[in-house]
């Protein structure tokens, strides 16, 4: 009995979602493959027009996790369904800014999870890179 | 029952692993239904010797060594779920971005792009997730596994791997389920490592789905006392691995079974005095590593992760 593992494309559920479309991102809004979703690193745009939303680093948060819902239940899953996030913030000292924001979002039991302070995209000052259970 | 987990030796001679990736890690491993790549950097598949260049050049010979270590491994460009693309300053993005876009075919892979301090001058530094082929090394297994989430027990006479929803059933036409497969916390049996619990943190140790447990990163935590510790690097690298051994192993699984670790350190020059105690950890048949430097929280030296089979 052959079953093919799957490779499957899940497309921006909104369309200022396709950053390839607006900033040329060669990537995927996200892949499903062997049960899992791979997000590609969300970051603070307009769900609508793809503007960027620059703001304070608990206002970009509350945009990525708009989209990063949209995205998950476009694709089936959801925000509780999460299973691994990387959150990339531009400065450690944030950390506790990012915990406050963060938890709102994921009540229905939290994902592992890892901090990382790094550079991030035109100078955002968060972003999501998350792997969730289809 | 456990899952397969095998390491891949690159088997091609010209791009010999011993000198252009000097590294107690694994090129690539294959773990369940994905291959997990380490982080590379540019060398020459010829010599092994290091390429320093512009990030287009460097990002150029990453992917084409990436290509021929998929394949290697059974596995493909096509087959490639997830990227994470390492750069020395974010304003190279384009650059990197410009070569990229030349390899991947469509519909390209899911990809995360950050700035971070990367060890030996690189500029570039890609790490992937790719599906594991159906043609590939393990083909000559008999492999055995439990289905996830039906608990039937499948031999598998060949190296294909079954649906979760069962191999024997036939696919419905029209309307296709995705499989949902199951997910859950884990503890670790000492609750002075439970960091996240003690600390009011919104994550949970580790989570196990499917075939697979991720671990949040880990930091150096005295397993008595639940402080941090503020040793050197060797030793806040061996109490961080220590506790990443007794998580796992509360999970039911093993530091043998890790299949992808990512290490941040606080000082790029800490690499040398990491390997060093990390080499005790995998002494044979490591997982697959990507490691560089980050401004870390408290003081920490290092922080490590890992995604391990259940």
């Amino acid at each position: 009995m052959t079953v093919l593992i799957l490779r499957e494309l899940i497309t921006a559920p909104a369309p200022g979602l396709d950053l390839r479309r607006h900033y040329g991102h060669f990537q995927s809004p996200a892949i499903r493959a062997g049960g899992l979703i791979f997000c590609s690193g969300m970051i603070p745009v307009d769900p609508h027009t793809g503007e960027r939303l620059h703001g304070t680093l608990t206002s970009e948060a509350h945009v990525i996790f708009g989209n990063l819902k949209l995205l998950l239940e476009s694709a089936g899953s959801s925000l509780d369904r999460m299973v691994q996030v990387h959150a990339l913030i531009y400065d450690s000292i944030e950390y506790d800014v990012l915990n406050r924001v963060y938890r709102q979002y994921v009540a229905g039991g939290p994902p592992a999870r890892t901090v990382w302070s790094a550079q991030i995209e035109a100078g955002f000052k968060v972003q999501l890179d998350v792997i969730a259970a289809a | 029952m456990s899952l397969p987990r095998e390491v891949i030796a690159t088997p091609l001679s010209g791009i010999g692993a011993t000198r252009a990736f000097d590294q107690p890690a694994s090129v690539a491993v294959r773990g369940g239904a994905f291959v997990f790549v380490s982080g590379l950097t540019a060398f020459d598949p010829a010599t092994g010797a290091a390429i320093r260049g512009t990030t287009s050049r460097e990002t150029r010979q990453i992917l084409e060594n990436l290509k021929l270590i998929l394949e290697a491994a059974g596995s493909s460009l096509d087959r490639v779920v997830k990227v994470n693309v390492l750069l020395h300053s974010m304003l190279e993005a384009p650059n990197m971005n410009e070569i990229y876009a030349r390899f991947f075919p469509e519909p390209p892979p899911a990809r995360t792009v950050c700035g971070a301090r990367l060890p030996d001058g690189v500029k570039v530094m890609i790490e992937c997730t790719a599906l594991a082929s159906d043609d590939g090394p393990l083909a000559a297994c008999r492999t055995h596994r439990s289905d996830a989430l039906e608990g039937k027990e499948v031999t598998e006479g060949n190296h294909r791997f079954p649906s979760v929803r069962g191999a024997a059933r036939p696919e419905p036409s029209g309307e296709r389920r995705p499989p949902r497969l199951p997910r859950s916390p884990i503890e670790p049996v000492n609750p002075v490592l439970n960091v996240s619990r003690s600390a009011n943190l919104p994550h949970v140790p580790g989570i196990r789905v499917g075939d697979y447990i991720f671990l949040s990163g880990m930091g150096p935590i005295d397993p008595l006392t639940g402080e941090r510790e503020a040793g050197p690097i060797a030793e806040q690298v061996r109490t961080t691995l220590d506790n990443m051994k007794h998580m796992l192993e509360s999970a039911g699984s093993s530091l043998t079974r890790v299949v992808r670790v990512h290490v941040v350190l606080a000082d790029i020059a800490d690499i040398a005095e990491m390997d060093r105690v990390y080499r005790e950890f995998f002494p044979v048949d490591p997982p697959a590593r990507t490691a560089w430097s980050m401004q870390l929280r408290f003081g920490n030296r290092c922080e490590i992760e890992c995604v391990a089979l259940g």
